[in-house]
């Protein structure tokens, strides 16, 4: 027995061993962080990953290299942002990346996103806006009759308080004093006085406000994409409003100049650095129209030539040039960054990661 | 169509009778059945047992050419408390993407989803119509007579779906057991688990009954460490309990006749679970409540030229009700009921002819499909086993089926084996656990096509359902070598290694469309090539016995060619495929005692297409130790004490799925003979 075991018992151990070998076959490619240099060059891409999946990330895109780290959270601070990143923005040096799934802020140190600290006491965050004052505001879905926005303190990055808003609150604008939060479910603004930290107003618009932008004239505009329902068991529509751009002034907001779409579901509603041209998508198409437009453009500015990838999953403008970040979004694999200048024409293209949603610049 | 049901298969003897009992000696050897594909024409009996009858014909009679891994019933009495899952993950290098314990637990085998495994029960297709994959965690173990995996394309054997390959699930009942016998067990493990289990089986004269019942709940509230901005962090599976998983199965064979033989089965499971929220997300609160009822009748009649007909019916209903806080109410409903004709006879003293065709009738209530759809799919097949000789074995197979929207693709099957040496066995004298050889290498090849057609949630999901998608195609090549060396009645080796090309086209991925709806769309293809390897050694010497087993696969997946639309890039190892899966186990009995001990390697996975985040590759080490106490009369209970992830990794089985660390499950069995 003993030279049966020696003979048959020698594979199965040259097997086994051979096995522990099979770790160095495996490529991890594991990413570098990378060390971007001061602001200006960097531009983060805001990753969803996939749901309930914890893949969520921001990218790092260096505009001088072109290089892409996928990851740079995880290449930094060895660790997941976790489920879906919806939004990030950026106070002074520091970076807010608003991880809806998770119910957290992560806060992060820019250039090299050094974690910071993690708020989490928000529910279904969705984007953040700050104030001059040291404010930031956070939209929350929070529940399905109403949503909120919490108060954060940048200096210590805690929630000071909770405010009230509607349905389904998203990306807001903070201008002159005042926080516009977009009920996207309802057609509503609710309007946050920054000095006495209450809701002092809520404004009517259109059905569905999602977006905001403040013009070189001062003149808000609220990009409202219209309301779909659907049959909770069956899921055919049951009822279906347009969408609308909607402009006024601040010191006058019930009088307002509205743009109506007849079809389609307008969305992400930009703004040039000089606040002269309006950026908004529209199916697979980028729309750009001037602030002084009395209509709607009828042609589109760029056009992807539909993909299955989800074209224009992110739109953003570079305020520095006003070069046009466009972001082809995939839910399987790596999304692609596609750059236009401020003209429309194509600069060059780059691979990001899961569901990249926007992009922000530092 | 495939009736393993019954156990057996068509034996002809040298001497030139066609008919015989053949499978007794396989039936009574875990050892032989483990081996795969047997030689079923090599496998001569003396004599006939009282039972011998005509068998009904394996359709792994059909399977020449191809690999399975097998997991016997030593192996699975140590799983009883657990799933079809557990035993796959341990015993076998398919891979296994388990979202945590009693949670979604589907399949990848050579690289393919879980919806290209086909999951037959007594020969019917239990994968559930709407997904058209199995969660391999809501098929209990216990009641089950053997898992077999065969994998690679087979549709012309085994049907719709049969592309990575075929999980085999036997309940049938056994004539050999001739008189009543029983089990009872009680199981209490880590993480509030508890359950139990029972067994009944008996036959005599004309009947023959199987039955087994149990039940489990788990809490699931295991602690894993958690990178935070802090440091590690000891966090808590959360919502992950089983709230309760009961199966109950039943078997009944009636011989009527000299010639007839009636079968009848149910299988019935009903899982209340919640669903685990990953880590780092917030909790939804998702519950999921499953119940599938399977029945089946069959008969069989053997004729006087020595052919045989068999006719089946089987209706199974599968619930499947989710809710959380994000989706109010996703319930579905879907009833199938379908038929199975065959008739096989043997062709000129060397071969084997069956031809067969099947019905499949849908009825489907699913919230997503906006009402109740019903849909009919059939196919017809033929397939043909020939042995010019003892030493060479040929099959011809080819099934055509048709699908709502026309005719699927012809699957065809061809499969050789050649013994290139044989060593004849010694007359046996006995049927103990003897290999038949003791000195045999065979050499192997398969060549198949094989289809997918399209789900029930493919085509009807509103939005998005695609009526006008093709079922997906495939085919692939496979070449091995076995070898298989007796070296004393108690002392075998064996040997096997595979390699194999295959192709997936008209591959199916839901993506959104211009509407941003997502829809399935035929997109890619994809090939997987590959190598699997298996050693088994068997070894007893007195009271002590040794039955080791290493399988190997390596898996190279990848998408070859899209169309435009294909966001995924070519040249790529697909995500959740494994390029290494490595499965140990030792299973040792002492006398009484009994030691089983599993080490498995699952390498690492991407989680995406383009291999930018991964799974670290883990080792799961587990093990079973027994006692078996057996006084004067027919009781005997036995202790089994088993401990899974013993090294106690943190490993994640999924994404943002952590695993428990190591707990205990500690079972008392107590046996009727």
């Amino acid at each position: 027995m003993k030279n049966l075991s020696s003979f048959y018992l020698r594979p199965v151990a040259a097997l086994a061993a051979g096995s522990l070998l099979l770790a160095s076959c495996e490529s991890k490619r594991d990413q570098v962080a990378p060390t971007p240099t001061g602001p200006g060059t960097n531009v983060y891409i805001t990753n969803e990953g996939a749901l309930t999946k914890s893949t969520a990330s921001v990218s790092f895109f260096d505009k001088t290299t072109k290089a892409v780290t996928p990851d740079i959270f995880q290449a930094v601070n060895k660790r997941t942002l976790g489920d879906v990143v919806q939004s990030m923005t950026v106070y002074n040096n520091t970076g807010y990346v608003v991880v809806n799934n998770s119910n957290t802020v992560e806060v992060v140190a820019l250039p090299g996103f050094t974690s910071v600290t993690t708020i989490s006491s928000v529910v279904q965050p969705r984007y953040m806006v700050t104030s001059p004052t040291g404010k930031g505001y956070v939209t929350e879905w929070a529940s399905a009759t109403a949503g909120r926005v919490s108060i954060i303190d940048l200096a210590t990055n805690t929630v000071t308080g909770t405010l009230p808003t509607g349905r389904n609150p998203e990306k807001p604008l903070c201008y002159n004093g005042f926080v516009y939060v977009p009920n996207s479910d309802e057609n509503t603004l609710t309007v946050i006085d920054v000095a006495q930290g209450k809701v002092t107003n809520t404004l009517t618009v259109s059905d569905g406000p999602s977006s905001l932008a403040v013009d070189k004239n001062g003149n808000i505009w609220v990009l409202c994409e219209g309301i779909t329902k659907y049959d909770p068991n069956t899921f055919a529509v049951i009822s279906s409003t347009p969408g609308a751009l909607i402009r006024f002034a601040p010191g006058n907001p019930t009088a307002q100049a509205k743009l109506p779409f007849t079809t389609g579901s307008p969305s992400k509603l930009r703004i040039s650095s000089a606040g002269d041209q309006l950026y908004y998508t529209l199916g697979k198409s980028e729309y750009r129209m001037d602030v002084t437009a009395s209509s709607l453009p009828t042609t589109p500015f760029i056009s992807r030539s539909f993909s299955a990838l989800f074209a224009f999953y992110g739109f953003d403008v570079d305020p520095k040039d006003n070069t046009l970040y466009v972001l082809d979004a995939s839910f399987t694999g790596a999304s692609k960054l596609i750059r236009y200048n401020s003209n429309g024409t194509r600069l060059d293209s780059v691979a990001t990661n899961v569901g990249s949603n926007g992009a922000v610049f530092y | 169509m495939v009736f393993n049901f019954f156990q057996i298969a068509f034996y002809r003897p040298a001497g030139g009778c066609l008919l015989g009992a053949l499978a007794v000696l396989l039936a009574t050897s875990p050892a032989a059945r483990a081996q795969a594909p047997r030689p079923d024409t090599l496998t001569t009996r003396a004599h006939r047992l009282p039972e011998a009858r005509v068998r009904a014909v394996r359709p792994s009679r059909f399977a020449v050419g191809t690999a399975q891994w097998a997991v016997d019933s030593l192996a699975l009495s140590q799983y009883r408390a657990g799933t079809v899952a557990d035993a796959l993950a341990a015993r076998t290098p398919a891979y296994i993407r388990n979202y945590g314990p009693g949670q979604l637990a589907s399949i990848s085998l050579r690289g393919t989803a879980a919806r290209h495994t086909a999951v037959l029960w007594n020969g019917f297709n239990i994968n559930l119509p709407t997904l058209g994959e199995a969660d391999f965690n809501l098929l209990p173990l216990n009641g089950l007579r053997e898992v077999v995996v065969q994998p690679g394309p087979a549709a012309a054997l085994y049907g719709n779906g049969a592309i990575g390959g075929t999980v085999l699930l036997d309940t049938s009942p056994d004539f050999k057991t001739s008189r009543l016998r029983a089990t009872a067990q009680g199981d209490l493990g880590a993480w509030g688990q508890r359950g139990g289990s029972a067994t009944v089986q008996a036959a005599g004269g004309r009947v023959a009954v199987r039955a087994a019942a149990s039940y489990r709940q788990a809490d699931n509230d295991y602690p894993y460490l958690n990178p935070e901005v802090s440091g590690l962090v000891r966090r808590y599976a959360t919502n992950a309990a089983l709230l309760h998983q009961w199966s109950l199965s039943q078997d009944v064979t009636l011989r009527l006749g000299a010639a007839g033989e009636l079968t009848a089965g149910t299988w019935l499971t009903d899982v209340d679970r919640q669903i685990q929220v990953a880590a780092g997300a917030a909790n939804d609160h998702a519950r999921e409540r499953d119940q599938s009822r399977r029945l089946l009748l069959g008969y069989r009649q053997v004729l006087a030229n020595g052919g045989q007909w068999a006719a089946r019916a089987a209706w199974f209903e599968d619930v499947l009700d989710y809710n959380s806080d994000q989706v109010a109410r996703s319930n579905s409903a879907v009833q199938t009921t379908q038929a199975q004709g065959e008739y096989t006879r043997p062709v000129g003293g060397r071969a084997t002819l069956r031809l067969g065709a099947e019905a499949q009738h849908f009825a489907a209530v699913v919230d997503g499909y906006g009402g109740a759809i019903g849909e009919n799919r059939g196919a017809a097949f033929a397939l043909l086993r020939y042995d010019p000789r003892a030493s060479l074995r040929l099959t011809g197979n080819l099934r055509q089926a048709l699908l709502p929207a026309g005719l699927a693709p012809l699957t065809p099957t061809a499969g050789a084996e050649w013994d290139i040496f044989s060593q004849p066995a010694p007359t046996p004298d006995s049927i103990t656990s003897s290999p038949s050889v003791p000195h045999q290498l065979t050499l192997k090849a398969n060549l198949a096509r094989t289809y997918r057609a399209p789900t029930l949630n493919e085509r009807y999901w509103r939005p998005g359902g695609n009526p006008n998608l093709l079922p997906e195609s495939g085919g692939g090549a496979e070449v091995g070598l076995r070898y298989q060396r007796a070296l004393s009645r108690a002392t075998a080796f064996t040997g096997a290694v595979t390699a194999y090309s295959q192709t997936v086209n008209e591959w199916v991925q839901w993506l959104p469309n211009e509407r941003g709806i997502y829809t399935p769309r035929n997109l890619r293809q994809v090939r997987s090539q590959g190598l699997e390897a298996a050693l088994e050694l068997r070894y007893g010497r007195g009271r002590y016995a040794a039955h080791g087993r290493a399988r190997y696969a390596f898996t190279s997946t990848q998408k070859t060619q899209g169309t435009p639309d294909d966001p995924d890039p070519t040249g790529q190892q697909l995500a959740f495929v494994p390029l290494h899966q490595l499965s140990l186990s030792l299973d040792q009995t002492w006398g009484s005692w009994q030691l089983c001990t599993t080490l498995g390697r699952t390498g690492l996975v991407y989680v995406d297409n383009s291999g930018l985040g991964y799974l670290p590759a883990y080792w799961p080490l587990a093990a079973t130790a027994g006692y078996t106490l057996r006084g004067a009369g027919p009781l005997a209970f036995t202790a089994l004490v088993q401990g899974s992830n013993l090294l106690n990794l943190s490993y994640y089985t999924y994404s943002a799925r952590p695993a428990p660390p190591r707990a205990l499950l500690v079972s008392l069995r107590v046996g009727w003979r």
